[in-house]
């Protein structure tokens, strides 16, 4: 039997699957006794998808790209 | 423009031998394409200030090295990895901390919260007033301190949850970018998603910004 601390151990790896079928099922059974856990382990995707969240910087202006490649042009190999 | 470039390349090779042939229109599409995600990698390793100027150091390596590029992985994911590299440079000749043990050094924050038997004993999660990320960024306070707590976190574990979270690669290319095994991996993804977590959560019972 998994503690709730064994669940917060593995819950971030259960996240990124996959973990062994006993793993899972162990997991799985803490997380369907037990509301705390649960709560912790829906609050924890919750977390991580926040950092999914945020958009990649704007692609460079042609002015940028252009100064950049004028140097990548000067550098000598 | 753009469209006509992009489809002057069908192959990623193609790509790459113009651009080991310094041809103007290659390195354009590639700094278009690429520029974005490499620009975003070095923000979690070195801040907004420096980011750019690593960013354009990474380019003049990848440049030099690109005819000794083997090709086992696609472009993206070897630009990126000359950013980790560089960015990591940068930090160690500021003396930044980099290793995974200071890193490894769990905060208590959480483990404290089980009795002896590893069950919760103090401070329960409770419920949160929103279910889902885009809820929970609709509080600008909770946005701005979510910004600042992600841009705080130490640099591996900021590039790892940028990678992992942000750009879906998967544990084996994190590896290959930022050069470190995959249980660090794993190590890396669990401090920081926690760590947003208690973030998060103490904002919930407080309605102020974790200090970090
Ligand atoms: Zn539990």
């Amino acid at each position: 039997m998994l503690t709730c601390k064994d669940v917060s151990d593995v819950a971030s790896d259960y996240m990124d699957g996959p973990t062994t079928l006993l793993q899972q099922i162990n997991f799985r059974l803490h997380l369907l006794m037990c509301v705390h856990c649960r709560r912790y382990f829906q609050q924890l995707k919750l977390a991580a998808g926040i950092a999914g969240k945020y958009e990649l910087p704007a692609e460079p202006s042609d002015d940028e790209t252009d100064a950049l490649i004028s140097k990548l042009n000067k550098q000598k190999t | 423009m753009e469209k006509q470039h992009a489809q002057m390349y069908q192959h990623e090779d193609e790509l790459v031998e113009a651009l080991v042939g310094k041809d103007n229109a290659a390195f354009r599409i590639a700094i278009k394409q690429y520029q974005p995600a490499m620009l975003y990698l070095a923000y979690s390793f070195v801040g907004n200030k420096i980011a750019d100027e690593v960013v354009q150091e990474s380019w003049l390596s990848a440049i030099r090295a690109l005819p000794k590029f083997e090709r086992r992985s696609s472009l993206k994911t070897w630009l990126l990895r000359i950013v980790a590299n560089e960015a990591k440079t940068r930090l160690r000749k500021e003396n930044r901390s980099l290793s995974l043990e200071a890193i490894v050094s769990e905060s208590k924050a959480l483990s404290d919260r089980y009795d002896d038997n590893g069950q919760w004993a103090d401070s329960i999660p409770q419920q949160w007033d929103s279910d889902t990320p885009d809820e929970l960024l609709s509080v600008e306070e909770l946005k701005q301190c979510m910004n600042r707590h992600i841009e705080a976190l130490p640099a591996l574990q900021g590039a790892t949850l940028n990678l992992r979270e942000q750009q879906g690669y998967s544990l084996a290319h994190i590896c290959n970018i930022l050069e470190v095994s995959e249980s660090n991996v794993r190590v890396l993804l669990h401090r920081a998603r926690n760590s947003l977590f208690l973030c998060i959560e103490h904002f919930q019972k407080t309605g102020e910004c974790c200090t970090n």
